[in-house]
This record gives structure tokens, sequence and C-alpha cells, in this order.
């Protein structure tokens, strides 16, 4: 139950990033993403789908635009909730 | 939903019904004599005039056809509804002027012969193309005034300000060149290019004409203001290219209606300075239903990858 909620914290998460390039498509653009490529519900994905998942965002979004920066500055957001959170370091 | 082969069929058959109602009608008697010409040069003429229109008409269906794909893709999302408003719209525009184009070259030849009905002929023609432009331009304005209230966009209020400000002055410029063409000392006179009495035109064309170019001018600046704040790079930038398609058709559409109705059809050729003003908005219009189409097809390209 707890993990199903972060999942779909996850899915939200990876949508309000897209919003930013594609606005109110972002939602199904994800959603196609994952069911078509994943073959998973959308909010089901988990941080282990991810990168699998930003490599087919990248494809996809390279059919969109040209712009190369965009789709890297897109795609670095999405990385960055693949890669485990850093570690806390306590003071001796 | 008619495939967009369909659509272009469609376009097809109704451009050469018109073309041949051109070429194989008889030639307007009172124009003949008008303008001194024969019934060759008069056919040669009017189909110099009539391949630039088949041309904008062609933008108008195939544009139509691209947002109507766009709204199949997006069909079962919340703006589906809003974006059908609009295409339901450009049906009408498209639709629009080759019908009465059709009617009015018909309806005048049945006037060149029974001269008694001209007065209906005018009547008719210019009731329809006031009618379809108003339909047309509510259903647009009904998908614009959505689109935004979905996004919580609203007018600012000095864009309702300047807005109200333009519209008062093609109001006013309007009533002041078409009250030239009425005798406002009776109200019942009929000799006006409407063949009907002041008061009823006032009431039925005046009127509702400046309420349809009002809805029209308020539909194209939310459409522009749902492109410039609605959130998305790439989605922003396809929805400029519909705004920029949708204000440019608009805004010819009104204007062609507004030298219309400052210089009524008496008949269906006219070789005035307004043939060529009206043939410049025919540019605007078409390089609008470029950018509407362009701009379509980007949308629904986000929606198919």
């Amino acid at each position: 139950m707890v993990s199903q909620k972060l999942d779909s914290k996850l899915y939200a998460t990876v949508v309000r990033i897209t919003q930013i390039y594609l606005g109110p498509a972002a939602d199904r653009f994800i959603a196609r993403q994952v069911q078509s490529h994943l073959h998973k519900a959308p909010d089901q994905i988990s941080k282990a789908d991810l990168l699998v998942l930003i490599d087919w965002i990248k494809l996809a979004m390279s059919l969109l635009t040209e712009d190369a920066d965009i789709i890297e500055e897109y795609t670095s957001q999405l990385r960055r909730l693949a890669s485990p959170p850093k570690a806390k370091h306590s003071r001796s | 939903m008619p495939s967009f082969k369909t659509t272009l069929r469609q376009y097809c058959v109704v451009t050469v019904t018109y073309f041949l109602l051109v070429v194989l009608l008889p030639a307007n008697r009172v124009a003949l004599h008008d303008y001194n010409l024969t019934s060759l040069s008069y056919h040669l003429l009017l189909l110099s005039i009539v391949l630039p229109l088949a041309l904008i008409w062609f933008g108008g269906f195939y544009s139509y056809a691209r947002l109507q794909q766009y709204r199949a893709s997006i069909v079962d999302s919340p703006e589906a509804g809003d974006f059908g408003h609009m295409t339901r719209g450009f049906i009408w525009l498209a639709w629009g002027p080759p019908l009465i184009a059709i009617g009015t070259i018909v309806l005048n030849t049945v006037a060149d012969s029974h001269p008694p009905f001209r007065t209906a002929a005018v009547i008719t023609a210019n009731y329809a193309s006031m009618l379809i432009i108003l339909i047309a331009l509510s259903a647009i304005s009904t998908g614009t005034r959505k689109l935004n209230q979905r996004n919580k966009i609203v007018i600012s209020s000095r864009g309702a300000r300047s807005l109200i400000l333009f519209f008062m002055i093609v109001g006013v410029v309007y009533c002041v060149i078409s009250f030239r063409h009425l005798d406002l000392y009776s109200l019942a006179s009929t000799n006006n290019p409407y063949y009907m009495p002041v008061w009823l035109v006032i009431s039925t064309i005046v009127i509702p004409s400046m309420y349809t170019w009002f809805i029209g001018l308020l539909a194209a600046y939310e459409m522009y203001l749902y492109s410039r704040y609605v959130t998305g790079l790439l989605y922003r930038r396809a929805m400029r290219l519909v705004s920029f398609g949708v204000i440019s058709v608009i805004a010819s559409s009104i204007v062609v209606q507004y030298f219309h109705a400052i210089v009524p059809r008496r008949g269906h050729l006219s070789l005035s300075v307004i043939i060529i003003i009206v043939n410049i908005i025919y540019i605007l219009m078409a390089s609008g239903y470029i950018m509407l189409s362009l701009g379509a097809s980007q949308l629904r390209k986000i929606e198919e990858v």
C-alpha cells in the first residue's frame, strides 16, 4: 500500500516536470510512454523503471523538437528523480 | 467524424459545383451593362475572382480537417470539448463561403430573368452570410472561453478596456459609413442596398453584425491569452501557431464582412476598390489557415509520439 502511494507520487512528479514542456498534454504523454513501452499502468511506475522511461522520453522528445538543450534540460530533471537520495553524513 | 480524405473530397465537390455554375450559368445582365462586358469577358473575369477564392476555401477545409484530427487524438481529455467547439466554428467558416457563393450565383441568375425576385435574392444572401459567420464565431468563442476558464486565464482589466475601445472605434466607423446608404429620414424607407426598411436593417443587420464582430474579437483575444499563458514550452509553441491562425482567420473574416456590410452586394460581381482590399484580406486569411493547420499538426504530433 505504502509502495503504491510512493509510485503514484513518482508518477505525479514525472508529470509535473513534463508539464513544463508539454503543458496540458503532459499527463497523456507520460501515460502513453509508460503503457506502450513499459507495459504498465501509468501510476505503477517505480524508480527502477525510470531510466528506461527516460530513454523513451528522450526519443519521443527528439521527434517533437530539434532543440537539444530543451531535451537535455528535461531529461536531466527526470534523471535526478532516478538517482538515489544522497546519504546524510553525521558528524562524529 | 468524416476522415481527412472525405473532407477534401467534399471540398472538391463544392468547388467543382461552383466552377460549373460560374462557367455554365448565363452572364448577369446588370453586370454586363454596368461594366460594358461581353459574355465571354464576364465569365473570364468571374473565373479570375473565383480562382483565389477556391484556394482560400481549400485552406478552410484543410485546417478544419487538421483540427478535427487533433481533437480526435485528445478525445478523452477535458479540453476535447473546447477544441470541439472551435472545430465546429471552423467547419462553419469553411463551408459557409462556398455555400453562400453557390446560393448567391443561383439566386442572382434567377433574379436576372425574374427581376421582382432580386430583392429576395439580395436579402437572402445578406442574411445567410451574416448568420453563418455569427454561428461560426459564437462556436469559436465558446471554445476559447472554456479553454481559458479551464486554465484559470482571465482577461485583465487593461485588456478588457483596450478591447472595448477598439470595438467602439470599429463600431462607430461602421455605423457612420453604413448609415450613408440608408434613408434615415424615413425608418420605413426601403430605398437602400439592403432592400429593407431602415428599422429592419438596423435591428437585424447592423446590431447582429456588430455583436458578431465583438464575439469574434473577444475569441481572438482569448485565444491569444491562452497561447501566451498556458503551461508547456513545446505545447505553447504549437498553440501560438494555432492562435495566430485563429486570430488571422477571425480578423480577416470580420474585415471581409465589414467591407461587404459598408458596401452591400447588389450582384455577384463587383469591380470596385473594395474587391482589391478584400483580396488582400484573403491573403491574410490564407496565411491564417496555413498557421492554423501547422499548429494543429504540431499539437497532434505531441499526442501521437
